[in-house]
């Protein structure tokens, strides 16, 4: 009988262990599960429609693309802010190329590739000026955002309305359902596998947790803020097509708000915005799924728009506490 | 005998699930410097810090000179006549040496909401006299060595007249000069009538200055022992609970070892290091002993290419790098060893045997050797040399991360095929390193943060052992390790070297120096002074002269 009482508790205590060591992995299920229930049952299925399911898709491709590049910059610890006037910047030009052009598939092509040129030149910019002037990276990205966003609000100011593609089928492919998909998967499929199974991954990780021992286990820590930023860049780029591709104009607000939209995602997918060796991947692509099915069910069940800002708001503050506290449990364990 | 100051009875302490003590009654009396010993994690800074009112007891009760005594935090631990210095830094870098020792309190030097800085400044320097050191009040903490600022932390505590001084694990971290510091403070506290609670888990450094010992284990009070009675052997056998040798360190006293040469080092000035020449052949020990600011730890980072070289040269002699396509090759041997590995194990879950698992081809051919000449962390990498810091925790461990993590780490080289490295091949490795080193833990997933420090060692060296490093220079290997980690620890040294590994251990402990080394050097002010051989009449004595 004693026997039995025994093992019922370590058996307990095993399941205790699990679940503790695991917490981030019930997070990013658990929500994912918790949010699929409460909105599907709210909705009576609405959610998921045939026509919900298309919003759904044509909201999630770019926020999860950017969400898998931005793990790389947040596994380090470093956090980036201008993700939102940075979109809009690409986007503003991506009218003005595509227009000149014609909107032909040259112009497009030529559009993405300068997309990808001003990211990198940015993003990886940014970032060498952080590791040079040893400038905080966060503020780094604060300078990032207010030079974009202020040249956006400009070049909107000296035309009257807002930056429009003439012709608005220019960029139909990227409101396609499969190419929508097609271009997420691919992306997420990448970014997992680098980040789980190569240098690049492994070392971020690392450096998230002490960049000393990373280095002297063999990891250049300025080389892979570099690539990791110039993923984080790549990403950016990517996205903002899809993005442009939804509204096919550009406006001075163009953009704004999504970096909270990436932040939020990577916590809701049960990510310490800390990075560090607990980083996965699937924080990014479930936390984003999430996300998205989290405003979706709100605005479905009727809930303006300035309150879904206020939802998100609050989601954000609890989840960061939760994350924060159970950093200082640990840290509070003696010898 | 004294007068007994304080006394516990039965308290116990418990983390969540975790029981840190476990019912214990001991006294401290007045007069006498009683020390409390045991290996890492057996309770004792748990103990101290619940004196302190840092934390708080779960159950049972303290008495202080017969009343009971129940403190909230540090502060009225003080005013109950109780002073602490602990185990690590206790000084903040950026304020004044007098603001630091005054931190808390500085009411006592305010009027009317402003404060009399010159006053502070004069009771500061008050407080640094009284035990005999003189430094300038007004610098920042930061400007001093990590030694004068637990100075400036016992002159803190002190200057409240404690009659119970609590020192935890201070001394380990210091050099001799300022362990004799601390240990003739202690010596006259005693003499003077007040109780000092003494915590280490130095054996001899205790066994001199206590009067009486209590020994832990695991939570629990396995002995008391007075002075007269103090016996080495009988002491480490209750602290591991098991019988260990007197001599712990290698038995023999050849000093021979490979022709090859490993590492040089040839005229180097670099930061405080002075025309250092050096060689270490391959299997050969070469332990680096000197008091904490000789430069010792400085020519340790120098080995391992962290040291800015102003002159002189650092060259490594190691297997040289594979080339294209040798290392195509290589990965073609692991990924065929990998599919084998994938079919046993899928093959047993039909079969329900446990599986035969072939073990993973790690390793690099053998081949001639390559000169390495070492500048930075990525040269003495490439150079298979691995380094093990003296801020283990800081440095060389990533404390959040699992063992799998921080074993796999530097030794990517050794598992990648064509840049990816699979999870398979990661598992069996640290599954072998944990078996091979014989780390304690739960599964290779535990975070290195939750092991006791000879665990996260044997973690240190499995991370640079299982890279095939071939030179090796560790830095203080057996701090904040208890005896029996340590035996294993030196017992693994000597096997290495005569596996022919090229060993630099660095020490402050000059009895691990020689017992371990087949060549000592000793270092002052930043140069070689004085090179021992292996023998068996080199004393510690014969050292120290060239050392101060």
């Amino acid at each position: 009988m004693e026997n039995i009482k025994k093992d019922n508790k370590t058996g307990l205590l095993k399941a205790g262990a699990f679940v503790k060591s695991n917490k981030n992995m019930f997070i990013r299920y658990g929500l994912l599960v918790l949010v699929v229930l409460v909105f599907s049952i709210a909705t009576g299925g609405r959610l998921f429609s045939k026509y919900s399911i298309n919003s759904i898709i044509s909201q999630l491709t770019p926020l999860m693309i950017m969400c898998v590049g931005m793990l790389f910059v947040f596994s380090h610890g470093n956090i980036d802010v201008a993700e939102g006037a940075v979109i809009a910047i690409c986007a503003l030009m991506s009218i003005e190329v595509i227009n000149a052009m014609g909107g032909t598939a040259g112009g497009i092509i030529v559009a993405i590739l300068l997309n990808i040129l001003v990211c990198e030149v940015l993003y990886v910019g940014s970032i060498v000026m952080s590791v040079k002037f040893r400038i905080l990276s966060t503020i780094a990205s604060l300078a990032i955002m207010f030079t974009a966003r202020g040249l956006v609000t400009y070049f909107v100011s000296q035309t009257l309305g807002s930056y429009k593609l003439e012709n608005s089928a220019a960029l139909k492919l990227f409101s396609q359902t499969w190419f929508m998909l097609l271009v997420m998967i691919v992306i997420a499929v990448a970014g997992w596998f680098v980040f789980t199974y190569t240098r690049v991954g492994k070392y971020s990780r690392a450096i998230g947790d002490n960049p000393l021992s990373a280095q002297q286990s063999g990891a250049n820590v300025n080389a892979l803020k570099y690539i990791c930023y110039a993923i984080a860049g790549f990403a950016v780029a990517v996205s903002t097509m899809f993005y442009l591709a939804r509204t096919g104009s550009v406006t001075q607000n163009f953009g704004s708000g999504r970096e909270m939209d990436v932040m939020i995602s990577l916590i809701l997918g049960g990510m310490l915005l800390s990075g560090g060796s607990k980083t996965r991947m699937s924080a990014a692509i479930v936390g984003s799924v999430t996300y998205v099915l989290l405003t979706n069910g709100l605005s479905q069940l009727g809930m303006p728009d300035m309150y879904v800002s206020l939802v998100k708001g609050v989601v954000f503050l609890v989840m960061v506490g939760f994350t924060l506290r159970r950093q200082s449990t640990v840290k509070a364990l003696p010898r | 005998m004294g007068e007994i100051f304080l006394q516990t009875k039965g308290i116990t302490k418990k983390f969540g699930d975790v029981v840190a003590v476990n019912n214990v009654d001991f006294t401290v009396r007045l007069g006498e410097i009683q020390g409390l010993i045991g290996e890492n994690g057996s309770g004792k800074s748990t103990i101290s810090s619940m004196i302190c009112g840092i934390h708080s007891i779960t159950s049972g009760e303290i008495v202080l000179k017969g009343a009971p005594y129940k403190p909230n935090d540090p502060g009225d631990a003080r005013r109950h006549g109780i002073g602490m210095i602990v185990q690590e830094a206790g000084t903040v870098d950026y304020l004044t040496v007098a603001e630091n020792i005054f931190l808390g309190e500085e009411k006592r030097f305010t009027k009317f909401g402003l404060l009399n800085k010159a006053a502070m400044e004069a009771e500061a320097d008050k407080a640094l006299k009284a035990i005999g050191v003189e430094l300038d009040v007004t610098r920042p903490a930061a400007a001093y060595n990590f030694e004068t600022r637990k100075l400036m932390e016992i002159a803190k505590a002190l200057y409240y007249k404690p009659e119970l001084f609590i020192v935890d694990e201070t001394t380990t971290a210091l050099s001799q000069d300022g362990r004799d510091k601390i240990h003739s403070i202690m010596k006259n506290l005693a003499a003077e009538g007040k109780a000092v609670l003494f915590i280490s888990h130095d054996l001899p450094e205790l066994m001199e200055i206590c009067d009486c010992l209590t020994v832990l284990r695991d939570g629990n009070l396995i002995a008391t022992i007075e002075k007269s009675e103090f016996s080495e052997d009988f002491i480490k056998q209750k602290m591991v609970g098991r019988k260990i040798e007197g001599n712990y360190y290698r038995a023999d006293f050849d000093p021979s070892h490979g022709e090859q040469v490993a590492l040089r080092a040839e005229g180097v000035n670099a930061g405080i290091l002075k025309n250092i020449d050096l060689t270490v052949h391959c299997g050969e020990i070469v332990g680096i002993g000197g008091l904490s600011g000789s430069g010792i730890h400085e020519l340790g980072r120098l080995l391992f290419g962290m040291e800015k070289i102003t002159s002189g040269s650092v060259t490594a002699y190691s297997p040289r790098q594979l080339s294209r396509k040798e290392k195509t090759a290589l990965y073609g041997k692991r990924l065929k060893n990998l599919v084998a590995m994938t079919g046993a194990k899928i093959r047993s879950l039909f079969k329900k045997s446990k599986a035969e698992v072939p073990p993973v081809q790690t390793s690099l051919p053998e081949t001639q050797l390559g000169e390495y000449k070492i500048r930075s962390i990525h040269d003495a990498l490439s150079a298979s040399i691995g380094y093990i810091s003296k801020d283990r925790d800081k440095e060389t461990l990533i404390l959040q991360g699992s063992i799998r993590d921080n074993l796999c780490i530097s030794a990517i080289n050794e598992l990648e095929i064509f840049g990816v490295v699979p999870s398979a091949s990661e598992r069996q490795f640290s599954k072998d390193r944990v078996e091979e080193f014989r780390i304690k833990c739960s599964s290779i997933n535990q975070e290195v943060r939750e092991l006791s420090g000879g665990n996260k060692q044997k973690v240190s060296f499995a991370k640079w052992i299982g890279n095939k490093s071939r030179i090796l220079v560790f830095d203080s290997p057996t701090r904040g390790v208890d005896v029996g980690v340590k035996t294993t620890m030196y017992q693994l040294l000597y096997d290495l070297k005569q596996k022919g590994y090229a060993i630099v251990i660095i020490s402050e402990e000059l009895s691990e120096l020689i017992g371990m080394s087949d060549r000592i050097l000793i270092m002052k002010d930043g140069s070689i002074t004085k090179q021992f051989e292996r023998s068996s009449t080199l004393r510690d004595s014969d050292i120290i002269d060239y050392m101060i």
